[in-house]
């Protein structure tokens, strides 16, 4: 009996059948017995007849009893569900083919430790397994790997395994590396279904998802994509393929700090102090107390800071203020400005999380956070004085000139309204044009494209500005720079009596400094002013009002009007102290300054990108080559050519051409080299970060889940269960075979009953 | 042609089995398709005009035309028909296998005797002699051919009585037979045939030998020849004790082809005696049979005569 235990289930359902053998034969005894008696008169005749059939009924009774009894004897072992062990079939030369395909999770998560190895080093070894497995039994094997950091490059299509190829298909997988991406299963699983749907060659399709069931990967991320949920997809494939199994092969380690983001909070000027804010992420489920976090700024001497506690869930922020310092005597001198004005530095910061032997973090991968600080060497702005004197403190822009102290990284540069002129403006990003109404027209004109381009103008209208004057060149009836017109200078010349400012928008960049009440702006007196219009239409649009002033009109004090790229800030009073006590107090320098910042704008927002996202620069032919190079950290290098910016528009003069470097996979510092015309070469750093919710390490509850989430065919399996599953795959049950086997035979009977049996 | 154009026309098979008199039976029989024609062929079997003939020397000057011979000047011999005295002998076959069919109403000997009795009183009408021979392996009763009245009644009597037993074997009787029947005449053979054809052909021969005319009967059940069972069936034979366990469907070919080689034999036999051979199927009306019959032999008489 223990011998058929290795063909079939059950196998007392076999000798049942055995048993129900005899049936047919006792209902064909029975049946023999029971007749009609005719007494006939021609026997003669009847004689005759049954002489010549006799030996054709008694085969033909014979046959339809076999069939019968071999029909009970398949009943039997249909419901004995049989099965062929694979060696048997394959000696039996019925081997047969089948098309595996892998989905394999080489996302970040992947680097938890098992043990001392990485996951996705174990998840390697159970997949070669399987491969020399497959090579050695007798069935043909078709291996197609997706992997799901990029599922639309499948890794291998369709490979035989087979002892020859075996070899190159192991060193091929150890070839793998674990991305630093995450895992995209609803692309990797699509791309599944899409590859057995189109594949129907061979008979078997086997489905293997070696995952290691983060919660984040399998669930959808919104209510509205429920439909393609990897799970959902996943689901569909198992009801195509029987044979789809859910590998576990993850790390059951879930405490994971993660560095989420490192970002400057000021505006990257060199010299200056700016300040550096990294967040810290606790995904476990353990508060992490004393994480140490160690800011770096390239190679410098590391500064270690503590965050006393992060919570489960919970995001704390450390800020490291560091100075970008550059000794500017290394430059010419004559050069200086030209040089210091288009030259970025990069600086690489990196923030780790210290890792002692109490830190409960079991993924390293993702505890350092890269920032690519491309410094401005300085900040130059120019003021131009349209009241001068010999003596500095008598000038309108005596207390604008202290914006330019040491450790702010401005480089301030003072012209007389004569010489705004001449000036070139494409090296300053901010312009101040204290008590100046007038310009010629073609300067007004390169103003405007040059605040379109993302300059920072700022109007100081004072005592010497005529108003007709002003709003001719300035304001052109709202057309113009200025987002306020001029009517005519209001208050009190002897300073008796004077009106105060109103903050309208303390959100204001420029203004966060009034927020703090011991500082505010409210008892700063204002004598004398400018009563000024605004184009109401332009309200809320293009021109903003944050500041106003306690006279009965509540006109502007500040106005602000976007200009393309670029902003314009009207004030309604002059630089100096002549009209207001606010240069002599503490929040203007504040302000100013902060407006600068607020200015020259958003040059640090972009220099963060994720893993898988695209590192892209404009390249101005006129000054660089078209080819550039991209620097990855694992310092390869890939090169490509700069593409119009706008190939549709086709115009021949447009020298302003973009590249794009796509899908960058490390996680570091990527550096693109332009080289421009003269030769040397212009680096532009780019950091790129892991996805901070790939930290989040929380594994699916397998048994909390429905039955059906993997749909209702799919097993999920233990990285062990792989290789031995395969053994008794499914598909080797020949039930099927059986029933069909059983069906026939019915079907033969009955014909052959009918055939016999019709008159003749 | 008098064949049966409508079934109601004739005499069902069962309504004539309620009737167990056999000369009520007869009667219907007969009475049925004689009125069911409108010219009765058998109105005057006496003299009959048949043909003129020229005169050649040696005839009969009795049967000279005068009338024609005053009209034309010719001498031409009037022919008649044989005039009859007609001596009919039937032969009826009361072996046991003619019990088939007592089971399911009306059984080959009722069927064969009502046959013989109807004939018995057709010719009784025409004033014919009738004999009777009921035989199965040996004589079983025999009537002299006789045409008075009270001589069918015995008939019909002795019919009523007769029940079917032993086997059929004619070869020695139908010697006997014919020489007992001296006179020249009809002898009519009412059997199922069940019988060697070799055995037949010659057993009929003796009568064609001494000039009879001789008329088979052949009764047949509808069961003997289209053999319409379905399930397992345990034949017995009805005169030889013989069984066979089969199933008939797979046998039926074989026993139709049997049964045709053998109506083919016998046809043959018959058609090579010039012998008449009429198939009776017992499941047809009677009447219908028999008139049909009749007339056609009617018919062939008048073209016989013309040439």
């Amino acid at each position: 009996m223990s011998w058929l235990l290795t063909w079939m289930f059950n196998p007392a359902m076999l000798v049942a059948g055995a048993a129900a053998i005899s049936v047919p034969i006792v209902i064909h005894l029975l049946n023999k017995r029971r007749f009609r008696i005719v007494d006939w008169a021609a026997m003669d005749f009847l004689f005759d007849a049954d002489k010549k059939n006799r030996r054709r009924i008694r085969l033909e009774n014979l046959i339809l009893l076999a069939l019968r009894c071999l029909a009970m004897l398949l009943l039997g072992l249909l419901l004995a569900r049989p099965f062929l062990p694979s060696e048997l079939a394959g000696r039996l030369g019925q081997a047969q083919e089948f098309q595996r395909v892998m989905v394999v999770d080489d996302s970040l998560s992947q680097r938890v430790l098992m043990g001392s190895r990485p996951a996705f080093d174990e998840a390697k070894d159970r997949i070669k397994q399987l491969i020399q497995m497959l090579a050695r039994d007798q069935n043909a094997d078709y291996l197609t790997l997706f992997l799901t950091s990029q599922p639309d490059k499948p890794v291998m299509v369709n490979e035989a395994i087979t002892p020859d190829a075996a070899d190159n298909l192991l060193a091929r997988i150890d070839e793998l590396q674990c991305s630093d991406n995450v895992a995209q299963y609803d692309e990797a699983l699509a791309e599944v279904r899409s590859y057995v749907e189109s594949d129907r060659s061979t008979a078997n399709p086997v489905v293997y998802v070696l995952t290691d069931l983060r919660q984040r990967d399998w669930q959808a991320p919104t209510s509205s994509d429920a439909e393609n949920a990897p799970h959902k997809i996943l689901s569909e494939i198992s009801n195509s393929v029987p044979n789809t199994f859910i590998v576990d092969v993850g790390s059951v380690l879930e405490e994971n700090l993660v560095i989420t983001d490192v970002r400057a909070e000021d505006l990257l000027v060199a010299n200056s102090i700016v300040r550096f804010s990294v967040s810290v992420t606790n995904f476990g489920e353990r508060t992490a107390e004393n994480v140490g976090i160690r800011f770096r700024v390239d190679e410098l001497q590391p500064v270690t800071d503590q965050i006393a506690a992060v919570a489960p869930g919970q995001t704390e922020t450390l800020v490291f203020p560091y100075l970008f310092q550059i000794d500017r005597d290394e430059f010419d001198s004559l050069d200086f400005q030209e040089q210091l004005v288009n030259n970025l530095v990069n600086y690489r910061v990196t923030a780790e999380i210290v890792q002692d032997g109490k830190t409960r973090d079991h993924l390293k991968h993702d505890s350092i956070g890269y920032f690519a600080a491309r410094t401005l060497q300085a900040l130059p702005i120019l003021i131009v004085d349209g009241d001068p004197s010999v003596v500095s403190e008598r000038s309108e822009s005596y207390y604008l000139q202290s914006i330019g102290l040491p450790g702010t990284g401005l480089l301030v540069d003072s012209a007389t309204a004569g010489e705004l002129e001449t000036v070139s403006l494409s090296k300053y990003r901010v312009i101040f044009l204290c008590n100046v109404d007038e310009a010629s027209p073609d300067r007004v004109q390169s103003l405007q494209q040059w605040v379109a381009d993302g300059g920072g103008l700022v109007l100081m209208p004072g005592d010497r500005v005529r108003a007709t004057t002003f709003n001719e060149t300035f304001y052109k009836q709202g057309n113009g720079l200025s987002p306020l017109e001029l009517k005519r200078a209001d208050g009190d010349a002897t300073k008796n009596d004077w009106v105060f400012m109103e903050v309208i928008d303390p959100q204001h960049p420029a203004l966060r400094v009034t927020l703090d009440e011991d500082v505010g702006m409210g008892k700063v007196e204002l004598f004398s002013w400018w009563e000024t219009g605004i184009r109401e239409d332009q309200v809320d649009k293009v021109v903003s009002v944050p500041i106003r002033l306690s006279n009965p009109d509540n006109s502007p004090a500040m106005a602000e009007k976007t200009l393309g790229d670029g902003r314009v800030v009207t004030f309604a009073f002059s630089a100096d102290a002549d009209w207001t006590m606010w240069p002599a107090h503490p929040t203007y320098i504040c302000v100013m300054w902060d407006l600068v910042n607020y200015l020259v704008g958003d040059l640090t927002e972009m220099e963060t990108t994720r893993v898988g996202g695209s590192a892209s620069r404009l390249v101005d032919l006129s000054m660089y080559d078209l080819r550039v190079s991209l620097t990855d950290p694992a310092e390869e290098k890939v090169e490509t050519i700069a593409q119009p910016l706008d190939p549709t528009a086709a115009s021949q003069e447009s020298v302003l051409y973009q590249v794009r470097f796509d899908d960058l996979g490390r996680r570091g510092f990527y550096e693109m080299n332009l080289r421009r015309q003269t030769g040397e070469i212009e680096p532009t750093l780019f950091a790129v970060n892991v996805h901070p919710g790939e930290g989040d390490l929380k594994r699916l509850d397998v048994n909390a889940l429905p039955d059906d989430f993997f749909g209702p065919q799919s097993q999920v399996l233990t990285a062990d269960e792989l290789v031995q599953k395969n053994e008794s795959n499914t598909s080797n049950e020949i039930w099927p075979q059986v029933l069909l086997m059983l069906a026939v035979i019915l079907g033969a009977e009955q014909l052959l009953g009918w055939w016999f049996g019709r008159r003749r | 042609m008098a064949t049966a154009a409508t079934p109601n026309k004739y005499l069902d098979p069962k309504v004539l089995d309620r009737v167990k008199r056999m000369d009520v039976r007869a009667r219907l029989v007969v009475e049925g398709f004689i009125t069911g024609q409108h010219r009765s062929p058998y109105n005057g079997f006496a003299v009959e005009f048949a043909t003129h003939r020229e005169y050649s020397p040696g005839d009969d000057l009795r049967h000279i035309d005068w009338k024609v011979w005053s009209k034309t000047d010719r001498l031409y011999i009037k022919e008649y028909e044989e005039e009859t005295n007609l001596k009919c002998t039937i032969l009826l076959d009361c072996s046991k296998s003619m019990r088939y069919g007592e089971k399911s109403g009306w059984s080959k000997f009722d069927y064969a005797a009502t046959t013989a009795a109807s004939m018995a009183y057709l010719m009784q009408q025409q004033q014919d002699a009738v004999g009777l021979v009921m035989f199965s392996n040996k004589i079983d009763k025999s009537l002299k051919p006789s045409s008075h009245p009270s001589h069918l009644k015995l008939m019909l009597h002795e019919l009523e009585q007769a029940a079917p037993d032993d086997q059929t074997d004619i070869s020695d009787i139908f010697q006997a037979l014919a020489g007992q029947i001296r006179q020249r005449g009809m002898v009519i053979l009412i059997s199922d045939l069940f019988l060697n054809p070799l055995q037949l052909a010659e057993s009929l021969q003796q009568f064609r030998l001494r000039r009879h005319e001789v008329i088979v009967f052949h009764i047949m059940h509808p069961d003997e020849l289209t053999f319409p069972f379905q399930e397992n069936t345990l034949f017995r034979g009805l005169e030889q004790d013989l069984k066979l366990h089969t199933e008939p469907r797979a046998l039926r070919d074989s026993y139709l082809q049997a049964v045709d080689q053998y109506m083919k034999q016998v046809r043959k036999v018959c058609a090579s005696s010039g012998i008449d051979h009429v198939l009776l199927d017992t499941a047809k009306p009677l009447d219908a049979a028999l008139s049909s019959y009749l007339s056609f032999r009617q018919k062939r008489r008048k073209v016989l005569l013309r040439h």
